[in-house]
């Protein structure tokens, strides 16, 4: 597209919308409210979900095959393939295996492996998250050479994940605490039909790799001694679960898996898939982090909305306030308790949300929806 | 006298005899309200087009043309050159255009659907062919995807007909990074295109 679509376009702005503002201007004395409190709340909002959502300036938007075709699917079908992509990320599909692409934006590559084996080779310059779904177990890629095998045998899927640099998360509810943090050398089983507390069977791969030029989260590598002592523990299955999780759970590394998971939930909702998402909100409820907690809520308040469960939905977005929510989405909140209650008849308790919907400087639509029942 | 009416301009015999924007300008700085109004009345059409395509919402649009317009008369003094107002007045706009926006992708991240009511195709002048509209209306679908700093490059450029160092003056940013984001947007959106149209969606 090279010549400006302007002369598609009216070019007549809305005198009506010129006086309306106009007679505003005539009575105001600053900027909006509602503007005033996405100022003041634009931080704490945009580091909760923009953190991993920003593309570093630099890096391209989307990834394509190096032979500049679009990444859509891959399949090694009659025999061993490789695949290398524009940004020097390697995939190595055993024969039988594909894997299909699910998102793939400035953000994050998500694919699903639906059967076999990869290796992969994830270039450092790669999005921020790489997410492998295969299947029973989600791969979340914080390094950069692992292989997932996913496979079913006697009618019980397994899938074994080996890292050769780097560190990756493994999450599945086949884990326990549903959550392993991997690194180079570390080779992981799980099996679907196992116990809980018997699923997790991680131990030294044969040969760990050197690690070198591997991207490792700061907060990773300012715990090298703690991580490898974690490890080791990790391995040998010698740690208490509740101190597994903590071990495995750094901070840092937590904080930014919370953004991925509010990411990965908005992306299973987009695409209609309310409970993976659902449960994935859930999660981050749980975890009780400020702000994510909250957004969670809210997110989860809408989505339990959509799915006309009015009297969950109410209850999560009362919770989304009490964990948090940053003051510019407060008034979101109230707003839909405001239409929540209303709707199950309890109006004195709608007009009260409704008031303080108002009050927190709604705007657009939700404040329309608080209008209704004031 | 026929005189041409472009993008609400007032007609050129009338603003031959208005004040110039420097002129306006001054007299603002010096108290008087009346020529803060025509300041107005001269600069808040084009400035509601650009936004209302930025935000591709009418209600974020007058907003921003609200808030543009307060914040440009509050800081009238920092405007070194008074003659450049329209410019500077529309750098302002952007910032504030590309706060809305942020704030629209956050709430839409969020699962609340933010009410994009002033799309591209929405916005297609009156008499343009249907091949014509249905490619606005893909190319306003796509939009929704791109970060702020992406979808207004790619409107200044592809809708405002606006050069490289303008887009680079106008967003307060580097040529080089002006124009990442435009080869950004561009590639992102024609690839877009392209794999609909694999995928046989509309």
């Amino acid at each position: 597209m090279n010549k400006p679509i302007s002369h598609l376009l009216s070019s007549e702005a809305d005198p009506a919308a010129i006086e309306r503002v106009g007679a505003r201007l005539r009575q105001s004395k600053g900027p909006v409210t509602r503007t005033r409190s996405w100022v003041a709340a634009g931080g704490l909002a945009a580091a909760a979900l923009l953190l991993v959502m920003m593309l570093p300036s630099d890096a391209p938007r989307e990834r394509r095959l190096a032979s500049g075709e679009a990444l859509l699917h891959l399949e090694a079908t009659s025999r061993d393939e490789v695949f290398a992509l524009s940004d020097g990320t390697e995939m190595s599909l055993s024969q039988g295996t594909r894997v299909d692409r699910i998102q793939n934006d400035d953000a994050r590559l998500v694919l699903r492996q639906s059967t076999g084996r990869v290796v992969y080779r994830v270039a450092p310059q790669g999005p921020r998250a790489f997410i492998v779904e295969a299947g029973i177990a989600t791969v979340e890629v914080v390094g950069t050479e692992f292989t997932v095998d996913r496979h079913r045998a006697d009618g019980v899927e397994s899938v074994d994940v080996e890292v050769a640099h780097g560190v990756v998360v493994v999450r599945s509810e086949h884990l326990e605490d549903h959550i392993v943090r991997m690194e180079a050398g570390v080779r992981l089983h799980v099996e679907a039909q196992r116990p809980m507390e018997n699923a997790v069977a991680v131990e030294p791969a044969v040969a760990p790799a050197q690690s070198h030029e591997t991207p490792v989260l700061p907060a990773i590598e300012a715990s090298e001694t703690g991580a490898s002592h974690r490890s080791r523990n990790i391995r040998t299955g010698t740690l208490p679960a509740q101190e597994t999780s903590l071990a495995i759970s750094g901070e840092t590394e937590v904080e930014a898996s919370d953004d991925a998971l509010l990411s990965l939930a908005d992306t299973y909702r987009r695409d209609g898939r309310v409970t993976q998402s659902r449960a994935l909100l859930e999660r981050v409820i749980a975890e009780g982090r400020a702000p994510q907690a909250s957004l969670a809520a809210l997110s989860l308040g809408t989505l339990l909305d959509d799915m006309h469960e009015g009297t969950e939905a109410e209850r999560t977005f009362e919770r989304s306030i009490a964990l948090g929510l940053p003051s510019a989405l407060v008034g979101v909140a109230w707003s839909r308790l405001a239409e929540l209650r209303g709707q199950r008849g309890d109006f004195d308790g709608a007009r009260d949300a409704a008031e303080r919907a108002v009050q927190a400087g709604v705007s657009g639509r939700e404040r329309a929806r608080a209008e209704a029942w004031r | 006298m026929t005189v041409a009416r472009r993008n609400h301009e007032v007609p050129r015999v009338l603003d031959q005899a208005l004040p110039s924007d420097a002129e306006l300008v001054s007299r603002v700085r010096s108290g008087e309200r009346w020529a803060a109004d025509a300041l107005y009345r001269r600069h808040a059409p084009d400035v509601l087009r650009v936004v209302l395509r930025l935000t591709a919402n009418r209600a974020d649009a007058e907003d921003v043309l609200h808030d543009a317009f307060v914040r440009a008369l509050a800081r009238l003094d920092s405007l070194r050159d008074a003659a450049a107002f329209a410019g500077w007045l529309t750098r302002i706009a952007i910032q504030e255009a590309r706060m809305k926006l942020r704030r629209a992708n956050m709430l839409r991240r969020l699962g609340f659907g933010h009410v994009a009511d002033a799309t591209l195709d929405a916005l297609a002048a009156e008499g343009i062919d249907p091949a014509s509209h249905t490619e606005l209306a893909r190319i306003a679908k796509e939009l929704q995807r791109f970060s702020a700093d992406e979808r207004i490059a790619w409107v200044l450029r592809h809708v405002e007909g606006r050069d490289l160092q303008e887009i680079a003056d106008l967003t307060d940013v580097s040529l080089a990074t002006a124009k990442r984001r435009l080869t950004r947007a561009s590639d992102t959106l024609r690839t877009h295109l392209a794999l609909n149209n694999e995928e046989g969606v509309p």
